[in-house]
């Protein structure tokens, strides 16, 4: 096995060549963009095999990085330090609210990870904790494709599908106040529809009324609470919406929409789902507080706000709120660019952070390991990409256990 | 294998709720509900025109039209304009058609049209149906008399239709925004 500086080639026997994941199949799921009608590959023809004891650490360490979240979290409302971590004043009231009331709960959150096979130490790269993606091909295509190729009795860490739908039981619980009615929101990007399918559902199981509406179709009112026409001129009202809608998004986009919902939160008449305080999370100025509060944490990579005068390796620069590796650049040792992405987000400003090591195949290609958190560590999903930046154009491999 | 779930619930193209051309809304009230806990909305009547109309107008002066005669016709579709040009020709519109722009004579298609506007014709175009028609836009005090009788016929086989909305509410954010994905 060789490393080097940037990765560390993992045993080949881990690497399995399996059947491709049908394309009648997908249609049928109503999930066909994945393979954009049989014109792309996102789905990889192989899988890659994890250990068991390879997935405990990672269990124990998104445990342990979820904590660390929380007390940083805290100090940042103890400390007003919105604006170290650009979080945008409008939001701040409602980041505020929610953290304050315990209902207001974290549906679901993905650790984006490096390391962990082979024993290449695990560390966070960040935590996608307001809109995670990934979601339908870590929840049913990877289980589909432990069926497809006879692999079931290996098994795979993927029990995130029945942890939505125990979450989405609690929230009953947890508001008895409040009607089980759920409105999914995207800005109906194809993509983001797939993943809000899978909320869709789970949270029908849990026994919800459901309803899909693009942003665009969704009525606000600032007294009543979130609406949808159904037919016209018949609106429903919801108790609970989801959004695949970046909050960073909505304080900076739509500050119309982010004064009524602060004033819908504040009157109790909807409750979010991801909740505004997930955005403490996802903003990337969080990983620098992180490295502060726990210097030298095993767990993490340091971050800084200035560009590194005397790196030691290489490091990455990415933007505070960036998606799909967009607007990154690794730098070597002397500052030479290894690697870099534009993007929609040059606008915002930037954050440096060691580079980490992943694990490669003997084809170059690196595998960034993904971790959800519904409650608790509960799936495990791979991208890859024959670049060190993982971007929109990275294969999702299927999983299985080895032992 | 066991059978894959379907997820097929959730359209991927737009919800979009076509409201037909010839709806019209009167003035809104608002509805208040008892008790502070419920929703209050603000209601809209739609009136939708089921019959249809024949307005026969008449150049009396140079790009000057007047309305002539109005008369009720069973089919909304065969709703037209016959107009009588000053040089003794004749034309013959639908509606739609009516509405577009002459380019050998526009101002005198503005003309008409204003004219029409004026008229039944003009309930068609838009007008709300609590607005009454113009008495210049007709050549003799008869039609004009006989215009407000059809004004009620029309009003009462309108289909109406009761639209509500929750009161001081806003729609429509994050317009045209599909064209990239916001997950992570």
């Amino acid at each position: 096995m060789a490393e080097n500086l940037l990765g560390l080639t993992v045993d080949s026997r881990r690497i399995k060549q399996v059947k491709e994941f049908p394309l009648a199949l997908l249609n049928e799921m109503g999930w066909g963009w994945f393979a954009g009608d049989g014109e792309w590959l996102y789905l990889a023809p192989e899988m890659i095999g994890v250990a068991r004891s390879e997935v405990a650490p990672y269990n124990k360490a998104c445990e342990e990085l979820y904590q660390m979240y929380l007390d940083a979290a805290q100090f940042v409302v103890n400390n007003d330090l919105w604006n170290d971590l650009n979080i945008p004043p409008n939001i701040v009231d409602m980041i505020r609210l929610t953290w304050s009331k315990s209902n207001h709960q974290h549906l679901i959150g993905r650790f984006d990870l490096a390391g962990g096979l082979d024993g290449l130490p695990i560390k966070l790269i960040e935590f996608n904790s307001d809109t995670p993606t990934i979601l339908a091909e870590t929840t049913f295509i990877q289980k589909a494709m432990l069926e497809l190729n006879g692999l079931e009795k290996y098994g795979q860490f993927n029990s995130v599908y029945k942890e939505l739908i125990d979450y989405f039981q609690k929230l009953k619980v947890l508001n008895p106040d409040k009607e089980p009615t759920l409105l999914v929101t995207t800005m109906g990007h194809e993509e983001d529809i797939i993943n809000a399918d899978v909320i869709y559902d789970a949270a029908e199981e849990a026994g919800f009324d459901v309803e899909y509406r693009d942003l665009e179709q969704v009525t606000f009112s600032p007294d009543d609470g979130i609406f949808a026409e159904l037919e016209e001129g018949e609106f429903m009202k919801f108790d609970f919406w989801f959004k695949i809608v970046p909050w960073e998004y909505i304080a900076l986009e739509e500050p119309e929409l982010m004064d009524i919902l602060t004033e819908i939160v504040e009157k109790d008449m909807a409750m979010i789902l991801n909740p505004a305080y997930t955005l403490l999370f996802q903003a990337k100025g969080m990983m620098k507080l992180l490295w502060d509060l726990n210097p030298g944490h095993p767990l993490l990579l340091e971050t800084t706000f200035k560009k590194p005068t005397n790196p030691t390796g290489p490091y990455v620069e990415k933007v505070v709120y960036g998606r799909e590796g967009e607007n990154i650049t690794i730098y070597d040792k002397d500052g030479e660019v290894m690697d870099e992405r534009e993007g929609d987000f040059y606008e915002f400003p930037v954050i440096y952070q060691d580079f980490a090591k992943l694990p490669v195949d003997d084809s170059g290609n690196y595998y960034q390991p993904g971790i959800f958190y519904v409650d608790r560590p509960c799936g495990l999903s791979f991208r890859r990409r024959s670049s060190l930046i993982i971007d929109e154009d990275a294969k999702f491999v299927s999983h299985f256990y080895l032992d | 294998m066991t059978p894959l779930k379907k997820f097929s619930k959730i359209p991927v193209l737009r919800n979009s709720i076509i409201i037909g051309a010839l709806a019209i809304s009167s003035a809104s009230m608002v509805f208040t509900s008892c008790g502070s806990s419920e929703t209050q909305y603000t209601e809209e009547t739609k009136y939708e025109l089921t019959q249809g109309l024949i307005t026969e107008v008449e150049e009396v002066e140079k790009e000057l039209f007047k309305i002539t005669n109005e008369t009720e016709v069973p089919q909304i579709e065969d709703s037209r304009i016959i107009a009588s040009y000053i040089d003794g020709t004749r034309d013959t519109f639908t509606l739609e058609e009516a509405k577009l722009v002459d380019a050998d004579s526009p101002t005198r298609r503005r003309s008409m049209n204003g004219v029409l506007m004026g008229g039944l014709m003009g309930y068609y175009m838009g007008r709300s149906l609590s607005s009454p028609v113009n008495r210049g836009a007709y050549k003799t005090p008869a039609t004009y008399q006989k215009a407000a009788k059809t004004t009620s016929t029309l009003k009462q086989t309108a289909k109406r239709t009761t639209v509500r909305r929750p009161v001081n509410s806003s729609k429509g954010f994050g317009g045209g925004k599909s064209t990239r994905s916001y997950g992570g």
